[in-house]
């Protein structure tokens, strides 16, 4: 078994409201438990990717980050 | 400019003044200070540089539409800067650049800048109705202090000395504005005297002070502008017509 972490790290994250408003969205469409594990979530999958199809995640953030 | 803050925190908290807003303007100071490392610009704790590069970011945010979750979409729902004769006036009396330096920070021409300095000061007007209280124990300076104000149109509630005056004055009044010197012959400080009516009462806060240091590297409530010591007429009338803005652009938010 592991043993669990000690620190627990706030971090303080700026949403805009439609921002927001997409997480709600996944978060209900995903059945996720709160706002707060749909991030964890979200962040997650955002790292699985890079795992599993480093090109596709980097062609996403090229698009994401082009002026 | 004010001895012995560093230019990084001088810059954060004149940044966090004008937004009105302490998280957007430290994302904002830590993009622009990313960005004059990645341009090798050195020393980096130079405020006027440091403000200069989080103007351009604010400035090049408007308008645009970008990706959900980047960076810009984040700046593109910031409200935008003040105009360029608000901002001059800002940096020059009370940051205390000089009409040269905001200029360049502001980049505009050298040739405008006393032009827009003057024609900034001459627009100074409230954008809403303000109310104000002032706490200072020299009774001279309060007088002169309410009539600056009187003369902007903002209603002064009254002075007070100390801590019990100033609470009392404060449940009374309930003023927009708290304008206080930090440092009173009273045992409590301006800070801790703000921080008390802060508790009950939500306003904004200009401290006057000698030591400007000693109230941004403090313990208490961050306050809206630090005006130093000795202050001039139009660094007053500046971060008043300029909280005064930021409480009509906050009531828009809120409606």
């Amino acid at each position: 078994m592991t043993v669990s972490e000690k620190r627990l790290v706030k971090l303080q994250v700026l949403l805009t409201d439609s921002e927001l408003a997409a997480i709600d969205d996944w978060r209900f469409e995903k059945r996720a438990e709160n706002r707060s594990s749909a991030v964890r979530e979200l962040i997650w999958l955002g790292l699985k990717l890079g795992e599993i199809s480093p090109q596709q995640l980097d062609d996403f953030l090229a698009e994401m980050r082009k002026l | 400019m004010t001895a012995g803050i560093s230019g990084t925190a001088l810059a954060r908290q004149f940044a966090r003044a004008v937004l009105a807003d302490q998280l957007i303007a430290d994302e904002l100071t830590r993009l622009a200070l990313i960005e004059l490392k990645y341009r090798g610009e050195s020393p980096v704790d130079d405020a006027a540089a440091l403000l200069g590069a989080i103007l351009s970011i604010w400035r090049g945010a408007a308008g645009a539409t970008p990706a959900p979750f980047s960076t810009r979409a984040l700046l593109a729902s910031v409200p935008p800067p003040p105009d360029t004769h608000r901002m001059m006036v800002l940096l020059v009396d009370v940051l205390g650049l000089s009409a040269l330096e905001a200029a360049k920070t502001l980049v505009v021409g050298s040739e405008h800048a006393e032009d827009l300095l003057n024609e900034g000061r001459s627009k100074l007007t409230l954008a809403r109705q303000v109310s104000a209280i002032i706490v200072e124990d020299e009774p001279l300076i309060a007088a002169e202090l309410a009539e600056i104000l009187r003369e902007m149109g903002v209603t002064v509630a009254g002075s007070a000395k100390n801590m019990s005056d100033a609470i009392t004055l404060a449940q009374t009044a309930t003023p927009d504005l708290v304008l206080a010197d930090y440092n009173l012959e009273d045992t409590a400080s301006g800070g801790e005297i703000v921080d008390a009516i802060r508790s009950f009462h939500d306003c904004r806060v200009i401290f006057i002070t000698g030591f400007p240091e000693q109230v941004l590297g403090g313990d208490i409530a961050e306050p809206d502008f630090v005006i130093a010591k000795p202050y001039g007429m139009n660094a007053v009338k500046a971060a008043v017509a300029q909280c005064a803005d930021n409480m009509a652009s906050a009531a828009l938010g809120e409606k």
